[in-house]
């Protein structure tokens, strides 16, 4: 069978416009002033949030990407549990989803049916239902979801409104693109790979679970911008983050590959793109790798009260065992970002 | 001397055949050129070189190709590392026109400028770009070949990371690197002799 990467030149969110381009496009858009709106993309936040009625709104997004692991089956669960994240990340619950395709005239039809068959898994597993989707031929494969899901209007948790003395909760473990990179050039080991995929497929739907017991500031999911990208839309103007290096979680292996640069154009566009934002200190270069790290289907960065962080986090880590409290909120310092 | 063609390659892939490469020279070194497609290999090329202590250097080819030379071991220098006659002149720019009245005369003035830096001999250690100065080495700008000039005869060119990001022009940097403040006062507090425009 043709290999599915070998049609990629990058693959998963590794391969998003860089944030600032991207900004830089989205300035010329009209504003679109529409009450019912709650989130647009003014906000750069994860999903769009419109109001229904008092009680309900929709959360609605969209993600695709190519593949960036060779079974296609793992690739349909993996840009599945990305699609559907951003609506997890919102607070929201899934209700329906529609397929996005585009794929090779020349490839297999069958391993476009495992990357359907893949999807539909994580549909059915998000107890949200697929009903329909849209496919053309294209030069590289891509696959994605379009997900639609419904919110409390007021308890939606927004990327960017933390409040000083919180503490900040990673859910899953970096290094995915690290460990994705290592894998491009042979040099992975098959453990590292497999936590890898694995993280990648894991819905975020269990995290958000936990969450929903407790009072959320601001919740976010890591994408292909890196966690410290993600980091500093959640500080804004009016707060400042300081993470704690040592407390990062992060696939074992991804730090020895890091030091071996193993490093992606991905991290290094992030890396760029951050210059003035984060006060590196004295951060070893491997873990600052690995926050800049892009992320493909990455865990949930959320900002919770003090006085109950622990007891959430504890709550996270029955479903998410490698969720650690890896920094706090602070009034605006020097830095939007400090990490110590 | 290895060459490595790794014209379409992405990341980490001109790295891992970089470092390859400088691994097989062993203990007597050598010099490995890597020749690139893009601009962000070049950076992690050269950020694999600084962090395991080689020295490196790049030279912009055609069609937005990049070769990037990177020496290994003792007794082996990049040439336009070489201190002979080191100038050291730094000249700050933070603006990116010449002197008050018309702007548009300010900005013929700048470009003389620093085409006419190209003559010094030997050539200014560093020149350092912020504010509206970093204009002048982004994609955009109609300094860059004289830049490019000064940059390969052994001038090191540094534009303040804070002001790109301020302006949006960070990813259509055309010449040297980025730095941070720390490397801006760095630069200064090294020189011989500092012109400040």
């Amino acid at each position: 069978m043709m290999s599915l990467l070998s049609n990629c030149t990058s693959g998963g969110c590794g391969a998003k416009i860089g944030p600032g381009e991207l900004s830089k496009v989205l300035s010329g858009m009209p504003v679109f002033g529409d009450p019912k709106l709650l989130v647009g993309f003014d906000a750069s936040d994860d999903a769009a949030v419109y109001q229904i009625n008092q009680d309900t709104a929709i959360v609605s997004t969209v993600d695709f990407f190519s593949p960036m692991v060779d079974d296609a089956r793992s690739f349909g669960r993996i840009a599945a549990a990305n699609a559907l994240s951003d609506v997890y990340s919102m607070g929201g619950t899934p209700l329906f989803a529609l397929n996005l395709v585009c794929y090779p005239e020349r490839m297999e039809l069958e391993a476009l049916g495992e990357i359907l068959l893949g999807g539909a898994e994580k549909i059915q597993e998000a107890g949200a239902v697929l009903c329909g989707g849209h496919s053309i031929y294209d030069k590289e494969p891509k696959y994605g979801l379009a997900v639609t899901g419904r919110l409390d209007p007021e308890r939606i948790w927004r990327n960017n409104t933390p409040a000083p003395g919180d503490q900040l909760i990673l859910t899953k473990p970096l290094g995915i693109g690290i460990v994705m990179a290592a894998l491009r050039g042979e040099m992975a080991d098959e453990q590292a790979v497999q936590a890898a995929i694995s993280s990648m497929q894991r819905l975020n739907k269990y995290a958000a679970e936990k969450m929903h017991s407790f009072p959320i500031s601001a919740c976010t999911d890591i994408t292909g911008f890196g966690l410290l990208a993600h980091a500093r839309e959640m500080a804004g103007e009016g707060t400042s983050l300081v993470l704690y290096s040592s407390e990062l979680p992060y696939i074992p292996q991804a730090y020895k590959y890091a030091g071996d640069y193993l490093i992606t154009a991905a991290a290094q566009r992030n890396r760029n793109h951050m210059q003035g934002f984060v006060d590196l200190g004295d951060t070893p270069f491997a873990l600052q790798e690995l926050m800049f790290d892009p992320q493909t289907s990455g865990g949930l960065f959320l900002s919770a009260p003090k006085s109950c962080a622990q007891e959430l986090l504890s709550a996270i880590q029955e479903v998410e065992p490698q969720a650690r409290i890896v920094g706090e909120v602070l009034l605006p310092q020097n830095s939007s970002i400090l990490v110590r | 001397m290895n060459n490595i063609d790794c014209i379409g390659q992405v990341c980490p892939i001109p790295v891992i055949r970089a470092k390859k490469a400088l691994e097989s020279l062993g203990e007597a070194g050598g010099v490995v050129t890597v020749l690139v497609d893009n601009d962000i290999a070049r950076q992690n090329l050269q950020k694999m070189a600084t962090g395991l202590g080689y020295q490196s250097e790049y030279e912009q080819k055609e069609n937005g190709n990049v070769e990037v030379t990177i020496v290994a071991g003792e007794g082996c220098a990049v040439e336009s590392c070489a201190t002979d006659g080191d100038s050291g002149l730094v000249v700050a720019i933070g603006r990116n026109s010449m002197g008050e009245g018309s702007q548009e005369l300010g900005q013929i003035l700048i470009k003389g400028f620093i085409f006419a830096l190209r003559e010094l001999v030997p050539p200014p250690t560093h020149v350092l770009f912020f504010n509206s100065g970093s204009y002048l080495t982004s994609s955009d700008s109609n300094c860059l070949e004289d830049l490019r000039a000064l940059e390969a005869a052994g001038t090191v060119i540094l534009t303040c990371g804070t002001c790109t990001n301020y302006f949006e022009i960070t990813e259509k940097l055309g010449v040297g690197e980025i730095t941070n403040m720390y490397g801006i006062v760095t630069a200064m507090a090294g020189a011989k002799r500092l012109i400040n425009l």
